[in-house]
């Protein structure tokens, strides 16, 4: 039987067609543009398909020391950094989500009220420091280690799993660790793997705290990097420095540059996105559902 | 024991290099770190200069010093210092910013602060240089100027300035497509042929927008854009986005934000606008984003005139013997290497006033401070400026530092001057220059230092040639020096103020009879205030 497409239904999908494209197309030209020598870009106009291709600004991009230090440290981070988020996260979420969990309105309170706050950016940072985090692999992961948003959307989930089941396991003889990583755990897929992309994705593209807490510049993300190349010469410097701003200009970063070291750091991030999608939305409407 | 010590350091300095290997050690010794702008970091594994001159430092002059060069990145440098200072982790010397930013850092104790003695005191050389008037004592007029910018109201010295004579140059010049004046039948033979008064200029440019200059038959051109506009405010003799202190031919002084004149600039903009000869998307200006100084929109031949960039910028290959100024190449790669640009006098107002602004010779480069720590360690601070010192005296380590090993980094000219083969990342990688704000600001100062950086430059002597030419060179500079007391509470809301009115005006959503309005708003928002504090500092420092 065929269904009845109404005319809502395709406006939506031109709407949203459109939409794509005009998301589409950015990136196409930002890929045209890393596949071309620098005038191109100075041209200007939309490229949908490079004119003079070159690997050059690939070759040279990828020749930097600094990229692959950054891969490594982004990756390293973005892989510790998530499976701790997660495992931390997980943990106070279950516990907050039993009922007989002593003063738990009061601990969930204390918790939720972090939300409306922030101690900023110096406080922070004399936090950091007084710790003895500065210039540490740890500053870029303890700070911001359990976020009071995740740890709520976890809980209501685990809310959601009926007591039943954790019941049948105890039967079994298991106690409570067991019980949480031997079923509580694989029953949460779902909202495990979306809370996993957010943090990912939040470790990934993290700059801000490295710039602030980081001076060792082995231990730079590839955000950071990425960032340099980005916006050397866009903004007018002091006059005083001009000469030499204009041949960091020449040498540094033209367009091209720029498009490819962009897909140089995207694209790993861009190519796990859809196979963790189905759970992403998933996992929101599971967790949002009984707020 | 210190003034021993001193004494000891002029000796040494006095002396050739060879004999310095005996002299008294200093006796301090320990850690300095720095943190210029670095467009990347400083890479210990290829460093052929901070080793090294750790290595000459203790062998000539017996300073055990170990030199620590901290990245932090330039677009957030300012919040990135703050936080470092705010928690103590500051590097020792640091960009702290023009002279505002400094004098807000003075005053809340967060960087250090020395008399003018210690100074002369441990950095002997350098401080005469400077007193005299820096190179071959071209700015003697101008020392007075360089000791009020160097210290502050207390006078205590705060930072290091130095003679730029950049700054005293335009650094922006006029500019018509030549295809387009050939097009037009327009002679360019010498900037002295063209448009010399804002009338011809203006019938310039409408003929750009009307006549098809591009030959496409399509009327798709116009004659100028945002920096225009700019000039056009300047042939009235005030400026568009920036506030002038002017004399006001009464003896006092008006800011050009309320001068009269700027009524008739608007009235003449406003009629561009409206016969399309003004790009109406002048209000982003004329860079589609990438390096600021590229004009696409005057690349692409959607205008015909541009002053957006410098002569610098659009350097000809055959000055410097390379593929010419940044936004040259730009040209060249989209027009042709045939096609070309001229360079031309800025049109003259009814007054006879032309051109933008420039500064005075004395700049802050990027206004070198030292962490408020060092006021409690003065021997670390003599040493800091010890090494200033050592850096203008010993031409070994200055051109290790600036220009790193001969034949492998640069060349040395016949004229003396220095042809550099690297560029900044690769200079910063091997460590050349990370060490600016020990050298002084920017660059070193000393005779050597400026000659080497600046005076023996062949793209500063195009400039100078260039603006020898009638109506090319002479701009009008802010009367006011430094900081009104009041600037910081108002500048921002009356800039705003001042630029959306403009921006109204000309685009038609203000009409121009509310300019008198807007005068009243602007002295009724601060600006009296600061009128006021203007003409106070002028009848003082006239």
């Amino acid at each position: 039987m065929r269904e009845k497409v109404s005319w809502a239904d395709v406006l939506v999908h031109i709407i949203l067609t459109l939409f794509i494209f005009s998301v589409v197309l950015t990136f196409v030209h930002m890929l045209v543009l890393s596949f071309s020598p620098g005038y191109v870009a100075t041209k200007g106009g939309l490229h949908l398909w490079p004119e003079d291709p070159t690997l050059d600004n690939y070759a040279k991009v990828l020749k930097s020391k600094y990229i692959w230090l950054g891969y490594k440290n982004t990756i390293l981070r973005t892989l510790v950094g998530t499976s701790l988020s997660l495992f931390i996260t997980a943990m106070g979420a279950y516990a907050l989500s039993k009922a007989y969990f002593p003063h738990r309105a009061y601990w969930t309170l204390l918790i939720v009220f972090t939300m409306f706050f922030s101690g900023g950016l110096i406080p922070n940072y004399l936090l950091v420091r007084d710790l003895g985090l500065l210039d540490t692999f740890a500053s870029m992961i303890l700070p911001g280690m359990v976020s009071a948003y995740n740890l709520v959307i976890m809980r209501n989930y685990f809310q959601s799993l009926p007591e039943e089941i954790e019941e049948s396991c105890m039967i079994d003889g298991a106690g409570r660790f067991r019980t949480f990583i031997s079923v509580v755990l694989p029953l949460s897929k779902p909202i495990l793997a979306t809370v996993a992309l957010w943090l990912a994705v939040g470790h990934w593209n993290a700059w801000f705290d490295v710039l602030i807490y980081i001076t060792d510049e082995t231990r730079f993300t590839l955000q950071v990097v990425l960032r340099r190349i980005l916006i050397t010469g866009t903004q007018q410097m002091l006059e005083s420095t001009q000469v030499q701003e204009m041949n960091d200009y020449l040498q540094a970063s033209p367009e091209g540059l720029k498009g490819a070291a962009i897909f140089v750091a995207t694209l790993p991030i861009l190519c796990v996105y859809p196979f963790v999608q189905r759970y992403f939305v998933k996992g929101i409407m599971v967790g949002s559902l009984k707020g | 024991m210190k003034k021993l010590l001193v004494i000891a350091l002029c000796l040494m300095l006095a002396l050739p290099a060879f004999a310095m290997a005996d002299a008294t050690p200093i006796t301090w010794s320990g850690t300095i770190s720095v943190a210029p702008y670095l467009f990347g970091p400083w890479d210990e594994a290829k460093d052929i200069v901070v080793h090294p001159t750790e290595q000459l430092m203790k062998e000539r002059y017996g300073l055990d010093v170990t030199f620590d060069v901290v990245f932090v990145e330039n677009a957030n440098y300012r919040e990135i210092i703050n936080t470092r200072i705010a928690g103590g982790t500051a590097p020792d010397v640091f960009i702290g910013g023009d002279a505002v930013v400094l004098s807000q850092y003075y005053d809340q104790g967060a960087i250090a602060s020395w008399e003018v003695d210690f100074f002369k005191e441990n950095a002997p050389a350098t401080y005469e240089f400077l007193n005299n008037g820096g190179y071959q004592g071209r700015l003697k007029d101008y020392v007075d100027m360089f000791w009020k910018l160097a210290c502050a109201d207390d006078g205590k010295m705060t930072t290091v300035p130095y003679f730029d004579e950049q700054s005293a140059m335009p650094s922006k010049t006029l500019m018509y497509r030549e295809d387009w004046l050939d097009a037009l039948g327009v002679a360019h033979d010498s900037p002295d042929v063209l448009p010399k008064t804002l009338d011809d200029f203006v019938a310039l440019l409408y003929r750009f927008a009307n006549e098809d200059p591009d030959g496409n038959g399509v009327k798709d051109t116009y004659g100028c854009s945002e920096s225009v506009v700019r000039a056009i405010f300047g042939a009235y003799g005030s400026s568009y986005n920036s506030r002038l202190w002017l004399e006001d031919g009464e003896g006092g002084l008006i800011a050009s934000d309320v001068k009269e004149s700027n009524k008739d600039a608007l009235a003449l903009l406003k009629k561009l606008y409206d016969d399309g000869v003004l790009d109406p998307e002048f209000v982003t200006g004329e860079n589609n984003g990438g390096y600021w100084a590229v004009n696409h929109a005057f690349i692409n031949g959607v205008i015909g005139a541009s002053c957006h960039a410098s002569i610098d910028h659009y350097r000809r290959p055959d000055v410097m013997g390379d593929n010419g100024g940044p936004v040259a190449i730009e040209w060249y790669a989209i027009n042709g290497a045939d096609s070309d640009f001229v360079y031309a006098p800025w049109p003259a107002g009814p007054d006879g006033e032309y051109g933008l602004e420039v500064g005075y010779p004395v700049s802050l480069g990027t206004g070198y401070a030292y962490d408020a720590r060092l006021n409690d360690d003065p021997d670390k601070l003599a040493a800091i400026f010890k090494i200033m010192d050592i850096f203008g005296t010993d031409d070994e380590i200055m051109l290790l530092n600036c220009w790193g090993i001969e034949g492998e980094d640069y060349a040395v000219n016949e004229d003396g001057s220095l042809t550099n083969f690297l560029n900044t990342t690769d200079r910063n990688e091997k460590g050349i220059r990370v060490l600016r704000g020990l050298f002084g600001p920017e660059k070193v100062n000393s005779e050597r230092g400026m000659f080497l950086d600046f005076y023996g430059d062949k793209t500063i002597k195009n400039r100078l040639d260039f603006f020898e030419n009638d109506q090319c060179g002479m701009y009008r500079k802010n009367v006011v020096r430094g900081l009104l007391p009041s600037a910081s509470e108002y500048n921002s809301e009356l800039d705003t103020l001042r630029n959306e009115t403009f921006v109204a005006i000309i685009t038609g959503t203000q009409p121009l009879e509310s300019y008198e309005d807007y005068v009243q708003e602007w002295m009724d928002r601060g600006g009296d205030i600061l009128t006021e504090e203007a003409n106070e500092w002028y009848a003082e420092n006239k």
